[in-house]
């Protein structure tokens, strides 16, 4: 009975290794056969040419905005308009958007004199934007130069798309350690996983660093509910509508990650914490075979819960049964363990190095994948176990100060 | 020919038939001026008058407007600086109060009277002397008053009384005390700020919020609505049914402000109807009433208001003798 961790085993790794592996693989052969497709699809964009408004809506951003006005002027894509929320802010980012729209590099500076939250704020925007399209983007996103132009194009390559995702990479890894980790765990699960997901079409969260909607869409939805963790709910409401999410692996965000491990450990915390809110309670229908009932969404979910959630418990829980009954099994258990998620990360890491562009620069980082087992294994697992009871019994997520008071206590009051 | 009434040992002259006549009396025949007119644009035109004259015992000499025609002068707005042209209002007539002010009058005069009109003076230059006698004599200095009246809203009445066309009045007489000051005649303390039309210089200007597309004025401002439980934002318009506030998104009532929701700003719609922009920040446009120039806030002409005093430069070079 004690050793029933063996079987955990046998999750991960056909996930990790076989179907992600044979996933990736067509993925990226189906993209170089319907070549062809691709670039029609580029061509449709480029003779319609829409306007698309790129939103930005943040509290005390200011010193992020001169990065983005550049970035976003070196884009190939230029019928942009830029749109900039400000909610509330507290230091001088009033000033420096005002600066910058009545020089005419930001299209609309909008202000929001009391803070409302990360939804109110990209609410306001979406209500001035006048694009066909609308990206999200927080402040200290940094795109490369075609990012917009390639997040774009799956709306013309496929029907029905609701929202495209794109790829984000760590900007700051040599930071710290923490950002170094983060820069393998975002090559990881974000930059091979989400592909393969997308494949799948179990694709879970259009991350709100970048991404791309139709306005219609947006609109239909009523916009963005209150957060943390908007991101995930949006990308949920447009499954439910029965539209695509994808996954464009070449529209590349570089953006900021928390540097200190304090600051990641919140941040972990509060995305365990929307799982467990929006996963489990406000969108508890999508698990309900009832008439709305789409097998995509359902997998979609249960993916998510399985690896993320389901696991991380047995794991922790697996720990504790060690500790107390049997603690001399460690001796066994943790070398055992360490070298199974060793090889299993270097497998994944070459999956990285064989489809990511600067293979040099993911190279350099090999040595730190001894730490990776140890990161995503046991810290990660704590990390998120934490946050799901947190928020499972007390309701921590609408406390955190990352929104307003005065919208969460609303939200909480009927169950958004 | 007016009357003259002794009050103590003063001889005083009730001016009315002079004013009417536009004529300057003699001013060796009397102490005292007291205007006994009731038309407020005829003496206007008369302390002028006096303020203009060349003869240093006229343009001194201490007049009075009655207390009692007061109301009458006042009646019109643009009368309201009447008393700045003179020695200001007695009541009934008690000339006694005034007695240290004629005395140093006379004892001036008396003094200088003979001894000037040897000097040469320009224009201008007669205009500061005539300026500094009085204000010495009346122990003042020289200091701006509002007026409706004026260009830029401030005026300094008995300098400009001596021009005869408003904006050359504005003009000049600021280019006089500048030069004044500059030559290190006169001390300035620095009293107000004005902002004025970029071309003529005045200061009755009509400000604006304008739509930043097509630039009318007709602007609506509604307040925006942030619905607290779903994020929804937007103009109260949105929420308004018959008398109620309902969310558009997710269709609950709104009533308890910050509680249910709240008001974080504006916004503004352009109300030309070929138009219809919403945007948040109009931008201002003034426009001079006076020249009807339209012009930006940071194109105005921004001017300070100053009052002057004599420095002892000053005093030394319009004292002389020579």
């Amino acid at each position: 009975m004690l050793r029933w961790g063996w079987y955990i085993l046998l999750l991960d790794i056909p996930r990790f290794l076989i179907v992600e592996g044979v996933s990736l693989i067509l993925s990226k052969k189906k993209r170089r056969e319907t070549y062809a497709e691709w670039k029609i699809a580029e061509q449709r964009l480029k003779n319609e040419y829409p306007l698309v408004t790129v939103l930005v809506p943040g509290h005390n951003e200011g010193k992020h905005l001169y990065k983005l006005v550049e970035s976003l002027k070196r884009q190939t894509y230029q019928n942009i308009e830029l749109i900039v929320v400000d909610d509330g802010s507290t230091d001088n980012t009033k000033d420096i958007g005002h600066n910058f729209e009545q020089r005419g590099d930001i299209n609309l500076f909008i202000r929001s004199e009391i803070r409302g939250g990360k939804a109110s704020a990209a609410n306001m925007g979406l209500r001035y934007a006048q694009g066909k399209y609308v990206i999200h983007l927080d402040a200290d996103s940094s795109l490369k130069d075609d990012a917009i132009e390639k997040i774009l194009i799956p709306f013309y390559r496929y029907e029905n798309v609701g929202a495209v995702g794109g790829n984000l990479m760590v900007r700051n890894e040599e930071d710290s350690l923490a950002a170094t980790m983060q820069y393998l765990e975002y090559l990881q699960s974000i930059n091979v996983s989400r592909i393969v997901l997308s494949y799948l079409r179990i694709y879970k969260i259009v991350s709100g660093a970048f991404g791309a909607f139709p306005k219609a869409i947006l609109d239909r939805v009523g916009g963005w509910d209150v957060g943390p963790g908007l991101d995930g709910d949006i990308t949920v409401k447009i499954r439910k509508i029965n539209h695509r999410i994808i996954f464009e692996e070449e529209a590349i965000c570089h953006t900021h990650v928390p540097v200190t491990w304090k600051k990641l450990t919140k941040q972990r915390l509060r995305w365990s914490r929307s799982l467990v809110r929006f996963r489990l309670r406000k969108h508890r229908d999508i698990w309900i075979p009832n008439m709305n009932f789409r097998f995509s969404n359902f997998m979609s979910f249960f993916e998510n819960i399985l690896f993320g959630l389901i696991l991380d418990f047995l794991w922790v829980f697996y720990m504790i049964q060690i500790l107390v009954m049997e603690p001399t099994f460690l001796l066994i258990w943790f070398p055992f363990k360490y070298s199974i998620y060793l090889i299993l990360s270097i497998i994944q890491y070459s999956y990285c190095l064989a489809i990511c562009d600067d293979k040099g620069q993911v190279f350099k980082k090999i040595i730190y994948i001894p730490l990776y087992p140890i990161y995503m294994g046991y810290y990660m697992r704590i990390v998120r176990t934490i946050g799901y009871i947190d928020e499972f019994f007390f309701y921590d997520s609408y406390k955190d100060a990352w929104n307003p008071i005065k919208t969460s206590s609303k939200a909480k009051e009927f169950g958004a | 020919m007016d009357k003259i009434v002794q009050i103590y040992d003063k001889r005083v002259l009730l001016l009315d038939n002079s004013i009417e006549e536009e004529t300057l009396p003699d001013p060796d025949l009397s102490d005292v001026w007291v205007v006994n007119h009731h038309s407020p644009s005829k003496v206007k035109v008369f302390l002028k008058k006096i303020i203009r004259s060349e003869n240093l015992k006229v343009y001194l000499k201490p007049v009075f407007l009655q207390r009692e025609f007061k109301k009458g002068y006042e009646y019109f707005r643009e009368n309201l600086y009447i008393e700045e042209l003179c020695d200001g209002y007695i009541e009934n007539m008690q000339i006694q109060e005034k007695v240290q002010l004629l005395d140093r009058v006379n004892y001036f005069v008396q003094k200088y009277a003979e001894n000037r009109g040897h000097k040469q003076l320009s224009g201008d230059e007669a205009i500061l002397q005539s300026s500094f006698d009085y204000y010495y004599t009346r122990q003042k200095s020289i200091i701006p008053i509002k007026s409706h009246n004026s260009l830029s809203g401030y005026t300094h009445p008995r300098i400009e009384a001596h021009f005869f066309s408003i904006e050359n009045a504005d003009k000049y007489s600021r280019v006089l005390l500048k030069g004044a000051f500059s030559e290190n005649l006169l001390d300035r303390e620095f009293i107000d700020t004005l902002h004025l039309c970029h071309h003529c210089g005045g200061g009755f200007l009509n400000y604006r919020e304008i739509c930043p597309k097509c630039k009318s004025h007709n602007l609506k401002m509604i307040p925006l609505i942030h619905h607290f439980r779903c994020a929804y934002i937007g103009p109260k318009t949105d929420f308004l049914y018959k008398d109620q506030l309902i969310c558009p998104k997710c269709s609950s009532l709104l009533l308890n402000p910050g509680v249910d929701y709240d008001r974080p700003g504006s916004t503004f719609i352009c109300k030309n109807t070929s138009c219809n922009n919403q945007f948040q920040h109009p931008p201002i446009l003034v426009s001079c009433v006076d020249c009807e120039t339209d012009q930006s806030p940071h194109e105005l002409v921004v001017r300070k208001v100053y009052k002057y005093s004599f420095t002892e430069k000053g005093l030394q070079h319009f004292l002389s003798l020579d």
